[in-house]
């Protein structure tokens, strides 16, 4: 759930994303036929794309997290949060729960403008910080943004 | 500055035909990884 949150409020903001120039693309571990079946659920306004070699998962270093960082008091909080406001935990499946995510900026380069991996799975910008780091780089800031774990 | 090889991971959509990142590109890319489905 906490993923399906962060889509959330990345869609909640698209049109300001889309304004400064900017396109999102998701990408999930999961095969394709199960990423299908999921989209049919959800319908996400972004393009949707598997990675089940875990190739971009891998060159981003996107590592596993421990038992400790998937059950953190952070990641439990948010979960009670969710229920409360009536989100419901989906069942596409059996899937790896310990494969961490994250969040990247590139621009047509293939520069990283920004970078985050997150140290459990209630860590995720949000979207202001993400617009206003944006809005810093298209002004010209010459310097990546690359957040420190929290932990 | 760290570069990204956009073209070189083994990406598919979701009928399993490859993709490539820069294809995708308008000035910037935001790439949200996902955790699990659920």
């Amino acid at each position: 759930m906490p993923c399906q949150a962060h889509l959330g409020e990345v869609k909640a903001t698209k049109d300001q994303f889309e304004a400064r120039g900017v396109s999102i693309v998701v990408i999930s571990f999961a095969e394709p036929q199960r990423l299908a079946h999921y989209e049919a659920q959800r319908q996400w306004p972004f393009v949707l794309l598997a990675d089940p070699k875990r190739t971009a998962y891998d060159a981003f270093t996107l590592k596993r997290l421990s038992w400790l960082q998937v059950f953190s008091l952070t990641t439990l909080k948010l979960y009670w949060r969710l229920l409360r406001e009536g989100k419901k935990r989906e069942d596409y499946g059996k899937d790896d729960i310990y494969q961490s995510g994250g969040d990247f900026l590139i621009d047509r380069d293939g520069n990283l403008l920004f970078s985050h991996r997150s140290q459990d799975p209630a860590d995720r910008p949000t979207a202001a910080k993400l617009l206003k780091i944006i809005d810093r780089i298209a002004g010209g800031a010459s310097k990546p943004s690359f957040d420190t774990p929290s932990n | 500055m760290e570069k990204v090889a956009l073209n070189h991971f083994a990406l598919v959509d979701l009928s399993g035909n490859p993709v490539k990142l820069n294809e995708c590109f308008h000035n910037y890319l935001l790439l949200i990884f996902l955790r699990h489905l659920a």
